[in-house]
């Protein structure tokens, strides 16, 4: 187990910049989760940690070694790849053995370790089979076992369970925060699926055009984005947007939106004090599905509108509510029993005391005071 | 759910129209007879090595038999003479073999090295490596016969076993090169990087990983430079000499004895015998040979 420490790092590939002036500091056992759109660099930066491709600038710190221009044999690292990666040719056993054997472990410990491996992920009965013959589970648990064998200062995991399907995905991660919980091992994790990223983790990288947009825990994340990109990437369906201008006093603050229906407003008095210089400007409201209700329940903090329902699509738990909110398409997430029917005129509420505000220009967060 | 309990009749064909048979009869009988036309000269050539050489001179080179024999196996094996010597074609089949072979597996191991570090191993100018090799492949044997003989006599090893084995490992890299390369292209890049991240250097990935892998092409591989170097000829005659002989060359001066009248019927005996290890060859891997040929083309 050890810290990693990442400085500086650029990436460039022949005429394009995959990463820009990465900097993470991961301490050790800390389960780190990159994530980001596709393209977004998240797995070239994988890579460069691995030792799979090099740094065009920067550097890596593993515990207290520089690992920079180590080749990836000598990082002392063990990734477990979307593909899984096994060798098709030999049988789980040999999988698990290839590496040891390549570091020239003594037989006898390579037994001990496959034995404690394979007991600790259940694979025991299939040490003898080809990866052809097992499941998709069983090859995700293999893969796992390949990389835990190793037992490894870092552990990298480029999508480890996007091959699965959806059920066995659920269980193979509460099985992964299990296992995290259990050995404590420093993780750094590849995603697209940002219901991964939150449960996972305990600290989220979101990435985009090979530039770290955040690097929080999740709620901060998804409580707090850093800018507009991060609230709009974290959080399904996608936060709401309104661009508001802001009038009144520091201690009671008015936000109103002009749309082509015509004109919202949004007393927000005093419960946002970090609009204060902001009097006279446009800014970003982000307001989260969730945090519109149905009007009847709402209470103190909430700010009612009026809206015309589009589209209902009812998910079991929730119902999902597109709707238009003076000519602006808005999606709400509201209780499954409220169901209203398309082109109805609905009164809504919006907790504004949840809703964050961005720079209009920068996109980025207006921070608290 | 309740299950049917009586199975219909799951064997029902579409009903075929007359103008549709028409159509069948029409395409199988175009194909019949493009495959006896195929065909024939092997027929003509199996039939004359089973006939007496005075048959054939008396009736025509086209004929059945009047009565079937073996002895021109017998005598185009070990007895016809071939430019004085009378040996059959046994040593030059031998000489053949003892060529073939090395050159084969030679050229085929290095096709598969340089396809696993052209396609996997990040090789610098990789692309430009790859276009000068298959140039190789469309050099036509006339354009470097020349240089071969200039180097082969630099080397020493002109008109030797060893020097065509040489020019034919070479020659044949270039096509090793390119079906290895387009078969390798399509390994996951995943277990490369699995190899390497295990500690797998570059042989090491090769043996435990890459080889494992490619036994389809290996052996399209091994049918095509075998049939191909065996049936050779041009650099056969050219480097060609008394001591050694391959059997394409040595076919050219067959004879009975020096009063030069043809012998159809060991000729086609020892034309057969030449034609056996490609045939062979072909009938243990043929089964591969074209899954290897079309690997790729469809995902």
């Amino acid at each position: 187990m050890a810290s990693l420490n990442i400085e500086t790092v650029w990436k460039k590939y022949d005429n394009f910049i995959a990463l820009r002036d990465v900097n993470l500091d991961i301490k050790d056992g800390e389960f780190v989760v990159l994530v980001g759109p596709s393209g977004c660099g998240k797995s070239t930066l994988l890579s460069i940690i691995a030792g799979l491709e090099e740094t065009s600038y920067g550097s890596l710190t593993l515990g207290d070694r520089e690992v920079t221009d180590l080749s990836s044999k000598d990082r002392n690292i063990a990734m477990v790849f979307q593909s899984y990666a096994l060798y098709p040719t030999m049988t789980v056993r040999q999988n698990i053995t290839f590496g040891m054997e390549n570091r020239k472990v003594p037989k006898d410990e390579q037994a001990k370790a496959v034995a404690e491996v394979a007991k600790l992920l259940q694979i025991e009965p299939l040490l003898d089979r080809k990866p052809s013959q097992l499941s998709g589970g069983q090859r995700q648990r293999v893969a796992m076992g390949r990389a835990l064998v190793r037992d490894p200062q870092l552990f990298l995991f480029d999508e480890p369970l996007s091959n699965l399907d959806a059920k066995l995905r659920v269980e193979m991660r509460t099985e992964m925060k299990k296992l995290h919980k259990r050995l404590g091992q420093t993780i750094v994790y590849v995603t697209h699926d940002q219901v991964e990223a939150m449960t996972l983790s305990d600290r989220i990288v979101v990435m985009n055009g090979g530039v770290i947009q955040q690097f929080a825990d999740p709620d901060t994340i998804y409580q707090k984005p850093a800018n507009t990109f991060v609230a709009g990437f974290m959080g399904s369906p996608s936060m709401n947007f309104l661009p508001v201008t802001i009038s009144g006093t520091d201690n009671d603050v008015t936000a109103t939106f002009k749309g082509d229906g015509g004109e919202v407003v949004f007393p927000l008095g005093s419960t946002h004090p970090e609009l204060a210089g902001f009097i006279g400007k446009t800014v970003t409201l982000g307001a989260r599905p969730e945090h519109f209700v149905p009007a009847e329940v709402s209470g103190d903090g909430m700010v009612r509108v009026s809206a015309t329902v589009d589209v209902v699509e009812p998910t079991g738990p929730d119902t999902m509510v597109v709707f238009t909110l003076a000519g602006k398409s808005l999606v709400a997430v509201l209780p499954a029993k409220f169901r209203p029917d398309e082109e109805e005129a609905v009164e809504l509420a919006l907790n504004i005391k949840e809703a964050v505000f961005f720079d209009v220009d920068s996109g980025d967060l207006i921070p608290d005071v | 759910m309740s299950v049917a309990e009586n199975i219909p009749d799951l064997d029902r064909k579409r009903p075929i129209g007359a103008k549709k048979l028409a159509g069948r009869i029409a395409l199988y009988t175009t194909l019949i007879i493009l495959a006896l036309f195929v065909l024939m000269p092997l027929a003509v050539i199996v039939l004359n090595s089973l006939r007496v050489n005075e048959d054939i001179l008396r009736e025509s080179f086209i004929g059945w038999p009047t009565r079937i024999t073996f002895e021109n196996w017998g005598v185009a094996w070990s007895e016809a003479c071939i430019n004085a010597a009378c040996t059959g074609v046994r040593p030059y089949f031998w000489a053949s073999i003892l060529m073939v072979v090395p050159a084969t597996l030679i050229s085929t191991a290095i096709g598969l090295i340089n396809g696993f570090a052209l396609t996997k191993w990040k090789m610098p100018f990789a692309g430009v490596v790859f276009v000068c090799i298959t140039i190789g492949v469309f050099l036509p044997p006339q354009v470097v016969l020349l240089p071969w003989a200039i180097t082969l006599s630099a080397l020493g090893l002109s008109q030797s076993l060893a020097g065509l084995a040489l020019v034919h490992i070479i020659q044949g890299t270039c096509f090793t090169t390119l079906f290895c390369r387009n078969y390798l292209i399509n390994l996951p890049d995943d277990l490369i990087k699995a190899a390497r991240i295990d500690g797998a250097g570059f042989f090491r990935t090769f043996w435990k990983i890459v080889v494992p892998l490619s036994p389809p092409i290996i052996i399209v591989t091994i049918i095509w430079q075998f049939t191909f170097i065996w049936n050779e000829f041009l650099y056969a005659v050219t480097f060609a000499s008394s001591d050694f002989r391959p059997i394409t060359a040595a076919l050219m001066s067959l004879n009975a004895d020096d009063t030069g009248v043809s012998e159809y019927g060991f000729g086609s005996a020892a034309v057969l015998i030449a034609a056996i290890p490609p045939l062979v060859i072909y009938f243990l891997g043929g089964r591969y040979f074209v899954r290897g040929l079309t690997q790729g083309a469809v995902k």
